[in-house]
């Protein structure tokens, strides 16, 4: 199923409800700076959009529109048919955008540090709860009753991600890897239909990477997830999306499957240069697999 | 859900929940014993002729104010400098529904039924609240340190507006007297509320001090206290959470506002007495002082710093001035020989606020977390994500309502 | 609202007793030159380490003290010459320069600095320490009840009419030898701070500093001793403020600092925290809204102000600052700087 959305062309006529979320022309600008400029991007319920781009290339910008950390300057954002940002200035805050169903991780870790595992998880559950303060007063049953069943759904998501027993480790003492899985748990915790990961193996050694990649597509298939990607590391990108747009200098230079992608004159220019792409050009293999070996970058394909 | 999530959370959480619910239970009974301790001192005082029951009155008023502002600055991590004007807003409500001289008596705006002790203190606390809301609203957008001047600004605006707005709060001649809790029975024994019962009053006090702990806890450790915890951790991950933050900020301050209603028309009545002078800086400063050097968020670190200060200013600086003015005496030091502590006040409040900070940020008796929470990295919030996460122009109805 | 509302009786206000305006003007002026130096500390400190100096007020209050202690050592009266009461005002006013200074940076030193990287609320609740501190310090030294200073202007030059006596106007506003001593006093501070500042090998440090602490460390600059000095120079504005308001007010007392640093505070904000020239033109503002608030309100005409007089002034004043803050937290010259996350 996966594999024929990939193939869908951007522009052709799809049912609405098999687009989850769609981007029309969406700008941002800092002061003169233009950091996203008008990007479009459909993903299609289901699949695994990546998101590459050199360093710079505006997409943690458009990432953080899409959450609702930034409002765009121009164009909107529609997610499950509504329109969630426009640039007119009326624009969803990250909470309305989080109780909507996109959750995210960030790049630069950031969980609640002095918080343990569990109750980090539990604030992800935060807009699945429907306790009062009042009730809280009062401690009415119902309260105590979804206190206890949130607790226990919360060890399940410790336990899916590989951080069982660790429920009660305060956050920051964790390991870096774990600290990266107890944001996906986090995350996760809101059942969102969309999962934005943010660069979610920056800083893993390679095992780890393959590990946490799989574990991307695994945790895709069983939950039902739509997963928007940001990856600086090509292999993972190319590894697990279904389809990856390539961002430069906050433009959109190409869509598609990762092996078009990989072969695009354009995005090998962006990565490398205008020289470095045509020594890249010579060179023939440019692989794509990440379970077979090491897959190559155009980088490595240069050498 | 996925077949591979385990459904059973009994094995992984049996441990935590057990040694959570035995730590809740040496809690709770540490704090019965340490109430009982506080509800036996007016025989303590009789039996020794100590003679200090009202100032140990005045110190629970702290207490409870302690206790409320730790709500704001502790568990919000909103750092209040205006907390008098809901102190003050409480004793303005309690005095201005109860007293003979108030403006609304006068004219007959309040009904009979609410000119009593009891339903006013309820209407102050809710009254204080809506205050809390209302002062809350337009500054919780602004960052930290801007914040602690504007509520400021508001603690300097409310005792003068009191103060001026003389025909209805009677100016600098105050409101005397306020009503008071009429007499009642309790297992034989008559609470009486005249000024000499004292000890009535002292119980009061406390029991008004026991029930705000009690809902504090439960506030604190319901799912409201976790979202200040993560607010108060990191706004933008808290948001991008789906935490509201206008909300859950405006919670904190409204309930730490409701408490100082309490401790506002507690005292009031308790003094007879309603004057703007008893609203001034000073009196945000030194809840301010035992918060922190209690430790800010752990709520008995800051009963503790309330004790101490209140301690401190109330009655060792009354006891020791004799000694030391005998002592100067003695030695020919004029300084010492008339010396009056009780004046010393701003040196202490601001040598407690400065030391701490110093030595022990986390306070006397931290949170374990707020410990950890002194030696962070930075932390930069950009004006844009400012200015997006505060966006509260759509609170109640968000952009997000249209079809595509 | 009701900002817009006395906003539109002043208008009126001023075209219909253009004199008594006039006058409120002056003073107003008098009074944002000296709420524009003590704004100028806030926003020195403020633009290089972002804390809210809230001892500051109490710097200011301290050189008053100092000044009036440094009049009263030298013993002059009215009586001796111009030159030796000129000589005894610039010595006060030097004196209380270097002494807020010094005590400025020595709660750097001691406090704050160790406070650098602490959460940004730890130096700012040290600072509301500091002013307690030094609040008492004063009572200690001074005692707590208001003091005049001893007098530096010959009586007869009290009530001089400057406009009346050297321009031979016949008109009932008065510009007073004091009025104008204090404007002569504050501008070439002024022009003297903003060529320290832009001109100066250490002014450009202060500012790489402020821009960015880090990036200034890597280029060689000693930040520590840019923020130092940020204090120092912040001190000694504050510490010539005191000078002058002890004259300019006549008296002294321990909680001045207090109300002129909210004051000041209120200015630095309204001008654009952390910009020099925001801070002047703040203190201006706030010192012409406190001097028209003081008289002019209640006079205005039909009486529908006649209830409000000083005791409204610091509601109005902080409501002002309240404002500010909520709608428009850079102030009147300050911008947003965009950061990325």
């Amino acid at each position: 199923m996966t594999a024929t959305m990939a193939e869908v062309k951007p522009g052709a006529h799809v049912g609405s409800d098999s687009i989850i979320l769609r981007a029309e022309k969406i700008t941002k600008q800092f002061g003169g700076l233009t950091a996203v400029n008008a990007v479009d991007l459909d993903i299609y319920r289901g699949s695994i959009q990546g998101v590459i781009g050199p360093n710079g290339a505006g997409k943690t910008t458009f990432f953080n529109m899409v959450a609702g950390i930034y409002q765009p300057t121009e164009g909107r954002i529609i997610f499950e048919d509504m329109v969630i940002h426009d640039g007119g200035g009326r624009s969803s805050r990250p909470d309305q955008v989080a109780e909507r169903g996109i959750a995210r991780t960030f790049q630069n870790i950031r969980l609640f540090a002095n918080m343990t595992a569990l109750e980090n998880v539990l604030i992800g559950m935060h807009t699945r709860m429907r306790s009062s303060p009042l009730g809280a007063l009062l401690k009415l049953p119902s309260v105590s009753r979804e206190e206890q069943q949130a607790r226990g759904q919360a060890f399940q998501w410790l336990a899916y991600v590989g951080l069982k027993g660790k429920g009660n480790e305060t956050a920051k003492n964790l390991s870096y890897g774990d600290q990266r899985r107890l944001e996906i748990a986090r995350a996760l915790a809101s059942w969102p239909h969309l999962l934005l990961l943010d660069e979610p193996t920056a800083g893993m050694n390679p095992t780890e990477k393959v590990q946490m990649t799989q574990f991307i597509d695994r945790m895709r298939h069983e939950l039902d997830l739509t997963v928007l990607l940001i990856e600086h590391d090509m292999r993972v990108v190319m590894g697990i999306s279904d389809n990856v747009a390539v961002l430069d200098h906050g433009e959109k230079i190409a869509q598609g499957l990762p092996i078009e992608v990989q072969r695009n004159q354009q995005v090998i220019e962006a990565y490398l240069g205008k020289s470095g792409a045509e020594a890249a050009a010579q060179s023939t293999s440019v692989r794509h697999d990440i379970n077979s070996g090491p897959a190559q970058t155009p980088q490595e394909a240069l050498q | 859900m996925a077949s591979s999530m385990p459904t059973a959370p009994g094995e992984l959480a049996s441990g935590s929940i057990l040694q959570r619910i035995m730590s809740g239970r040496q809690e709770n009974l540490l704090l019965c014993l340490a109430i009982s301790v506080f509800a036996l001192y007016p025989l303590v005082d009789e039996l020794f002729d100590i003679g200090r029951l009202g100032s140990m009155g005045s110190i629970m008023i702290y207490v409870l104010l302690a206790m409320g502002l730790n709500i704001v600055v502790g568990y919000a991590g909103l750092l209040d400098l205006g907390y008098a004007a809901f102190f003050a807003i409480g004793a303005y409500t309690m005095g201005l529904l109860t007293s003979p001289k108030s403006f609304f008596i006068k004219e007959g705006y309040v009904p009979e039924w609410l000119q009593h002790f009891w339903p006013a203190l309820a209407v102050s606390w809710v009254v204080a609240a809506i205050f809390g809301v209302l002062l809350g609203a337009p500054t919780l957008r602004l960052r930290g340190d801007y914040l602690a001047i504007v509520t400021l600004g508001f603690g300097e605006i409310v005792p003068n507006f009191f103060l001026n707005a003389e025909k209805i709060t009677n100016g600098t001649l105050g409101l005397n007297p306020v009503g008071k809790p009429s007499t009642f029975t309790i297992f034989g024994h008559k609470f009486a509320f005249a000024p000499t019962d004292q000890d009535n009053w002292y119980w009061l006090i406390l029991a008004i001090c026991v029930l705000s702990l009690f809902m504090i806890r439960r506030f604190y450790n319901s799912r409201l206290g976790r979202t200040w915890q993560a607010v108060r951790e990191d706004e933008i991950a808290a948001a991008s959470m789906g935490v509201n933050l206008v909300r859950t900020k405006l919670w904190a301050f409204a309930l730490g506002a409701s408490f100082a209603g309490f401790a506002g028309s507690l005292s009031a009545a308790y003094f007879q007495y309603v004057h703007p002078a008893n609203f001034e800086f000073i009196v945000s400063i030194t809840i301010l002082s035992m918060v922190v050097l209690g430790g800010i968020g752990n709520i008995y670190g800051v009963i503790a710093g309330a004790l101490l200060i209140g301690f401190f200013d109330r009655i060792l600086t009354e006891e020791l001035t004799p000694p030391l003015n005998s002592l100067g005496d003695a030695l020919s030091i004029d300084f010492l020989a008339n010396h009056n502590l009780t004046q010393d006040k701003f040196l202490i409040f601001g040598l407690a606020l400065v030391l701490t900070m110093l030595l022990r940020p986390e306070g006397l008796f931290p949170s374990a977390r707020r410990k950890a929470e002194f030696h962070p990295e930075e932390d930069k919030i950009s004006e844009h994500e400012q200015q997006q996460m505060y966006d509260i122009r759509e609170m109640d109805e968000p952009a997000v309502g249209e079809r595509a | 609202m009701l900002l817009v509302l006395l906003a539109i009786g002043l208008i009126y206000g001023a075209y219909d007793r253009p004199e008594l305006f006039a006058q409120y003007i002056i003073i107003g002026v008098a009074n944002g030159a000296l709420i524009a130096l003590i704004a100028l500390g806030y926003t020195l400190v403020y633009g290089i380490v972002e804390l809210i100096n809230f001892a500051h007020g109490e710097v200011f209050m301290m050189g008053a003290y100092f000044a009036l202690t440094v009049v009263a050592t030298t013993g002059v009266t009215t009586e001796k010459g111009w030159l030796i009461l000129a000589a005894a005002a610039i010595l006060a006013l030097l004196g209380s320069m270097v002494f807020s200074s010094a005590i400025n940076w020595g709660i750097d030193r001691v406090a704050y600095r160790r406070l650098r990287h602490a959460p940004r609320l730890a130096p700012l609740i040290c600072a509301i320490g500091f002013s307690f501190i030094l609040q008492q310090m004063a009572v200690y030294w001074k005692g707590g009840n208001p003091l005049s200073p001893p007098a530096l202007i010959p009586s007869e030059y009290r009530a001089y009419n400057i406009l009346q006596e050297w321009f031979g106007l016949e008109t009932r506003i008065r510009i007073r030898p004091l009025d104008l001593a204090v404007v002569l006093i504050t501008i070439p501070l002024l022009i003297l701070l903003q060529w320290f500042i832009q001109r100066t090998r250490t002014g450009k440090a202060m500012r790489a500093t402020a821009q960015d602490r880090d990036a200034a460390a890597l280029m060689g600059i000693d930040v520590n001793r840019a923020i130092s000095i940020a204090f120092i120079v912040g001190g000694a504005l504050a510490g010539a403020a005191g000078m002058i308001a002890v004259y300019y007010i006549n008296s002294a007392r321990p909680g001045m600092g207090f109300r002129y640093g909210l004051y000041a505070f209120t200015a630095a904000v309204v001008g654009g925290i952390g910009n020099l020239n925001g801070a002047v033109i703040g203190g201006f503002i706030i010192g012409i809204a406190w001097s028209l608030s003081d008289g002019f309100l209640k006079t205005y005409p039909g009486g529908h102000f006649s209830w409000w007089g000083a005791q409204w002034t610091p509601a109005l004043i902080f409501g002002l600052l309240v404002v500010t803050m909520v709608f428009r937290p850079s102030g009147i010259l300050g911008e947003t700087t965009a950061e990325k996350v």
